[in-house]
């Protein structure tokens, strides 16, 4: 079973709520949260960039009232909720069935919980790549190695990593001989030991 | 209500308040959700060695009995048989929350007043969570989206994850396994992430106002802001400056793995905070028709 807000449908939900009178986006936001009493309250981040990807199609526009952007639907966005009546209709039967449920309510809870999740992802991902490119050219017209800090260049870094390598073996020793930790702490912090080790042969080996 | 214990599926209906929810397994998973309406219970699984519900002076308990002198610890190793149960309990949003499970996954939404959840191996999943928020789990994922108020999410060996939030304040640790923070408000926070082994990415919007010092042992370190530019030393990549007013505080440091800065979209300034009846904002809503 699919998320209630799965792709494409929150967009939907959205022109849904608009249709009934103007809102700005808090107002939209507070709607849905009280369409799921209280359970599904979408950020700002959810829904601003899919008002505007409606205004740009055409589906929304927008007044500034007070400061304040206030969304109406348009005529195309009346048509489009129309030619989407089915789909609407199924989308608010599942959200009063959802709420009454409570299986079905935790089922849409995880869902959603996970494809939020992946689709932020998703978007990171592509708006990493974005940077990645951007600021490459940056990082190589930067300061680049050359930049030192006087301290760091001081001590010799082999000397510096050698000893501190020492000086953990004995702070653990000195930790677990307070005997304040749990078996369960203590299992926990062997993972960590284990883990850190794995990293310095990974980094270390070159 | 007093004490009963649960040997079948079942579905309980509670006509007494619940202010505090306690729930502690050895096995399986539990599922906490915050609605109005009386408490309920729905006991979707449960093993041979049944479940105790407990209820008195507004607090629900619902638990594993293990006989004492059996630590945690060795519940994870003799597990599974036997206590194996899955739980779903509706609960009023209010209500003070704390969720154990030794082996199993826990979900918790729409509770308001903050939530303990304290995994040793499964995920975390939440979910429209408010007041202080902790999750714990030492080998498993960590999924969280739209909380706000005070968020702390630990896990040695799992993927951490907050998706749409206005957190105020997030504190987000793995040893091993990335971290994916996103937060759109733009007012003060306090937002540390760390990871030994792992990327990080974090996206703030463009309007924040935040001191940021990102840093990166053996990976690199990329921002969308101009006001915090990349350097290089020793191999190893910092990003430090300023957005905005540098009210709040973001720090991230990975060991291994890059660690990126993303810029959201500015959040509309004139948006009324949590608590519209404390400000203009019924009056410039009325013009909605």
């Amino acid at each position: 079973m699919s998320a209630v807000f799965s792709h494409g449908r929150l967009r939907l939900y959205l022109l849904r709520l608009l249709a009934d009178g103007p809102k700005h986006g808090y107002e939209l936001i507070r709607s849905l949260e009280n369409r799921f009493h209280g359970l599904y309250a979408p950020s700002a981040g959810t829904i601003y960039p899919r008002l505007a990807r409606l205004e740009a199609d055409g589906l929304v526009t927008h007044t500034a009232s007070g400061g304040r952007k206030v969304y109406s639907i348009t005529d195309a966005g009346r048509a489009e909720l129309a030619a989407r009546a089915d789909e609407v209709a199924q989308l608010e039967a599942e959200i009063s069935s959802s709420v009454a449920d409570l299986a079905d309510l935790a089922e849409q809870v995880e869902a959603g919980v996970r494809g939020s999740v992946r689709d932020l992802k998703q978007e990171l991902r592509a708006a990493g790549q974005a940077v990645r490119s951007a600021v490459a050219p940056m990082v190589i017209l930067g300061r680049g190695a050359g930049e030192t800090a006087a301290g760091e260049a001081a001590a010799d870094p082999k000397t510096t990593l050698v000893r501190k390598a020492a000086e953990l073996a004995a702070e653990v020793a000195r930790l677990v001989s307070l005997g304040r930790a749990s078996p369960e702490d203590i299992r926990v912090a062997s993972t960590v030991i284990d883990s850190v080790r794995a990293q310095l042969q990974h980094i270390l080996r070159g | 209500m007093g004490t009963r214990h649960i040997a079948n599926p079942t579905r309980l209906t509670l006509d007494e308040e619940v202010s505090q929810l306690d729930v502690w397994l050895v096995h399986g998973k539990v599922h906490v959700v915050g609605t109005d309406g009386p408490a309920r219970i729905e006991v979707r699984r449960v093993g041979h060695k049944g479940l105790t519900v407990t209820q008195a002076n507004g607090n629900l308990s619902i638990r594993h009995d293990v006989p004492n002198g059996i630590w945690p610890l060795s519940l994870w190793w003799l597990g599974r048989r036997g206590w194996s149960t899955d739980v779903i309990i509706a609960v009023p949003p209010t209500t003070a929350t704390s969720l154990t499970v030794i082996n199993g996954d826990a979900v918790a939404s729409g509770l308001r007043q903050g939530a303990t959840v304290d995994v040793t191996s499964g995920s975390i999943a939440m979910m429209g969570l408010g007041g202080q928020v902790r999750a714990k789990t030492v080998s498993g994922a960590i999924e969280a989206v739209g909380i706000s108020g005070e968020l702390t999410m630990q896990t040695v060996s799992g993927e951490i994850s907050l998706a749409g939030s206005s957190a105020e304040q997030v504190y987000a640790r793995t040893i091993s396994g990335a971290i994916t923070c996103d937060l759109d408000n733009p007012r003060a926070f306090v937002v540390h992430l760390d990871t030994v082994s792992g990327s990080i990415t974090v996206r703030v919007p463009e309007d924040a106002n935040l001191r940021v010092d990102l840093a990166a042992a053996s990976g690199s370190v990329r921002s969308a802001f101009a006001q915090v530019p990349t350097t290089n030393g020793m191999g190893r990549q910092r990003a430090t400056g300023q957005i905005g007013a540098g009210t709040g505080r973001l720090r991230a440091s990975a060991v291994s793995g890059t660690v990126s800065l993303l810029a959201g979209p500015a959040s509309e300034s004139d948006e009324p905070p949590p608590h519209p009846e404390e400000t203009t904002g019924p009056t410039t809503g009325g013009d909605a028709t």
